[in-house]
């Protein structure tokens, strides 16, 4: 052996005897190839929001047109606010309304095979969650639904929820961009929004997931005899690998199994855990880092990127070490960290890289139990939650972060005197009070139905953690709902009519009525002029407004649920590691 | 068109082309050239379906790798784990439970080599992989078992079944992770070594 081969059997050992170490390492490998694909495809969103053609464009811009012509709209066709969210919200609504009789129906159905009707709580809230981008499911068996709803609705709702959600950004940057006092057509932005950027990465991650090993079938399920016995077990199958790349690519989050992606046949090694974080941080990141492209200023668009990753790297170390370390009173065995509830394959930094990559987009997607989380681990994957996914969905992130921003710009200016001015256009009242409805709206949704929900004594019945964990299963439930997350912790029986229809309110109210100020916004914005700066604004690219910015957010984003931190995961915390707080519960 | 109509005809048609075509396609084509892949690597043997791959199922004999522990009972048709928090006092009884299982199952193995993921749940219920170390601390009860049913000698056991531990492990992350292995692709091996040498039948498996 050769000094340099010691060298590397030297550190291989130390890396496999380290995990600590390695799983720092691991977890930042993750972040550097997530942002290094983001930065490539930065390039490519920032053509398509300042409406010029990109690569796909000989391809595509004849199908976009001749979806236009089919319904007789063109781009030159500019929408004001009401004309685009009206044609937003009636597209939703109709696809809502065909997703939902085709779940209740499914039994009379082509294609039902043997499955049963849904009761309409269930149903009601499966379309709603998978319309809004959510992905909330309070069913697990895949048998549950038909070949039908599993494809026409589930991963039809995934394309369409994406792609208006893509289509809104484009409009808000638009808004921003543009001068013309109307910010799109809805219809254009959507088909370019499926056709230049979604279905086009869905197609290549289909690809690679199918070569790693995920299924993609049309046959309901295989007959298996398991070894030595004579027991016979029908493992459910189906479109697995498309639906597994829309759901990631799209930042939508609902599996195809219960165990979602900890099913192995949805993730089963490290590489298809990589592609499919990869594919759900990619078009938020990349959208942010394209703001900077589309505005001309790369500093602003970094000064985002540093941003978000800050919660991120602070959200994944800490859930990283909170499942490392475990909880003391169950350290049996040769203890590697809390592995309850974890794939062997996937490992304790891979898990929750991924958990916390999933709840700061708004993905959800899960490759865990995490009910089984620690208390320190469940914090730094609520973090994002609280934050109503500071990165955001395929678009949303880009209105959620602006949100952020203008309330940040306008209190910093007041703070040290300047105008309260964004790429060069002047903040007026119209903007800072949508803005602001926009970000209480979030901690409204989530608090006052927590608050009610602990008021209803019957709803505790099904709960089967003691004490402070409720609390945090409750916020977690809710969270997910309004921030259109969808990543579930479970713990008591989601699928009651009650949570059913609450947290299909909550998830309508969390993406529309958001949506809709947010539009407003850009309505206000598209009929500004961008006027020459003199100085006379504060600087919103550098690194003391990031570090306004980040203040901004954990101040509103925050701090409105500490309370509940406090009597949630904190408490438990406290009890898990025998501290005298925790002795009170 | 009016909007309604509009919004009407894009929802039908966008459902149906990315829904329904879009996914029926992929599967028939990856149906046809990927057969293997398509239907989550089946384990098959002659022309028989056991398993997949990718899920553990109960290996309900001593020379089996057992598995990590099972919230749905190795229901193949199922999946998921428990929903006890780590505070939760049956998460810890459960815990116990199951080391004591290992140990009564595995003699002489000394608690402190047991991985905690060997005796802990996982997410999917179904988790076909344990660590590398979990695997190594079966060994001696496996080639004992094996021992009973060929009388070939324990040394060549041994040797036999650290062979195919070494060749089937992997590691969770290039250069940086930990090692496990698989545990149905060993017990594939396990019998197909019996069945190569006559030692059991394919009528009894």
């Amino acid at each position: 052996m050769n000094l340099i081969e010691y060298e590397a059997y030297f550190w291989a050992k130390f890396f496999v005897a380290e995990r600590a170490v390695s799983g720092v390492i691991i977890i930042l490998i993750y972040l550097i190839i997530a942002s290094v694909f983001a930065y490539i495809l930065s390039f490519h969103i920032a053509k398509i929001y300042s409406d010029e053609k990109t690569v796909f464009s000989r391809a595509t811009g004849g199908v976009i047109s001749f979806f236009e012509k089919l319904i007789g709209e063109s781009p030159d066709h500019g929408m004001n606010f009401r004309e685009y969210f009206t044609n937003l919200l009636l597209f939703n609504f109709f696809a809502g309304l065909i997703s939902f009789l085709v779940i209740m129906f499914q039994n009379y159905l082509p294609f039902s095979y043997d499955t049963i009707g849904m009761p309409p709580s269930l149903a009601f809230n499966t379309v709603v969650s998978f319309l809004t981008n959510t992905d909330i499911q309070h069913y697990s068996d895949p048998m549950r639904l038909s070949y039908l709803s599993q494809t026409l609705v589930i991963t039809g709702l995934m394309f369409l929820s994406a792609g208006t959600g893509f289509a809104a950004s484009m409009a808000f940057v638009r808004g921003i961009r543009t001068d013309r006092g109307n910010i799109g057509n809805f219809y254009h932005d959507f088909l370019v929004a499926i056709f230049d950027l979604i279905l086009p990465l869905t197609i290549i991650v289909t690809v690679i997931l199918i070569f790693a090993g995920i299924p993609e079938t049309m046959q309901r399920y295989v007959t298996v005899n398991a070894f030595l016995t004579n027991k016979v077990y029908n493992i459910p199958l189906g479109p697995v690998a498309t639906l597994e790349a829309i759901k990631n690519i799209g930042t939508n989050g609902g599996g195809f199994y219960g165990a979602n992606a900890a099913y192995p046949f949805e993730n089963p090694d490290w590489f298809t855990n990589l592609v499919e974080f990869v594919s759900f941080i990619i078009i938020p990141l990349a959208s942010l880092l394209a703001l900077g492209i589309v505005f001309g200023d790369r500093k602003f668009g970094r000064m985002l990127y540093w941003v978000v990753m800050f919660f991120f790297i602070f959200d994944a170390l800490f859930a990283f070490f909170g499942e490392f370390v475990g909880v003391p009173f169950l350290h049996l065995g040769y203890y590697t960290g809390n592995m309850v509830g974890k794939e062997t394959a996937i490992g304790i930094s891979q898990s929750t890289i991924f958990a916390v990559g999933a709840t700061i987009t708004s993905t959800g997607a899960s490759n865990a139990a995490l009910v089984s989380y620690t208390p320190a681990g469940i914090i730094g994957v609520l973090i994002g939650l609280l934050l109503n996914d500071p990165l955001g969905g395929v678009g949303t992130g880009v209105l959620n972060i602006f949100m952020y921003i203008i309330f940040t710009v306008f209190i910093a200016s007041l703070m040290v005197g300047k105008l309260p001015e964004i790429m060069s256009l002047r903040i007026s009242s119209k903007e800072i009070k949508y803005s602001t409805l926009s970000l209480i709206t979030h901690p409204l949704l989530v608090v006052i139905p927590l608050g009610i929900t602990l008021m209803i004594p019957h709803l505790m019945s099904t709960f089967v953690n003691p004490g402070s964990s409720r609390i945090t299963e409750l916020l977690y439930e809710f969270a997910s709902a309004a921030s259109n997350n969808g990543s579930e912790m479970g713990g008591f029986d989601t699928n009651q009519p009650f949570f059913n229809y609450l947290d299909g309110v909550l998830m309508l109210l969390g993406r529309y009525l958001l949506m809709a100020f947010q539009l407003a916004i850009a309505q206000a914005f598209s009929v500004k002029k961008a006027k020459a700066q003199y100085y006379r604004s504060i600087d919103t690219s550098n690194w003391i407004f990031g570090m306004l910015l980040i203040a901004a957010m954990i101040l509103i984003g925050l701090l409105s649920y500490f309370p509940i931190i406090v009597l949630g995961p904190l408490l438990s915390w406290a009890h898990d590691f025998n501290l005298m707080l925790g002795a009170m519960v | 068109m009016k909007s309604y109509t509009k919004a009407f005809v894009f929802a039908v048609l966008f459902l149906f082309i990315l829904g329904f075509i879009y996914p029926t396609v992929t599967a028939l084509i990856t149906e046809h050239a990927l057969p293997f892949q398509s239907e989550g690597q089946p384990v098959e043997i002659d022309g028989h379906i056991y398993g997949s791959y990718l899920l553990a199922e109960a290996f309900n004999s001593s020379f089996f790798f057992q598995p990590r522990p099972s919230a749905i009972d190795y229901n193949l048709s199922e999946s998921g784990s428990y929903d006890y928090s780590l505070g939760n006092p049956a998460m810890l009884n459960l815990t116990e439970k199951y080391l004591h299982r290992f140990l009564s199952e595995n003699p002489g193995v000394n608690i402190s080599e047991i991985p905690y993921a060997m005796i802990s749940y996982s997410g999917s219920g179904l988790d076909p992989d344990i660590p590398l170390q979990g695997a190594i601390i079966q060994i001696p009860r496996i080639s004992i078992a094996l021992h009973n049913i060929t009388n070939l000698s324990i040394s060549y056991l041994y040797s036999f079944l650290y062979s195919i531990v070494n060749s089937t492990k992997a590691q969770n992350f290039p250069f940086f992770g930990s090692y496990y292995v698989n545990v149905v692709h060993l017990n594939v091996d396990i019998i197909e070594f019996l069945l190569r040498d006559g030692y059991i039948s394919r009528s009894q498996i």
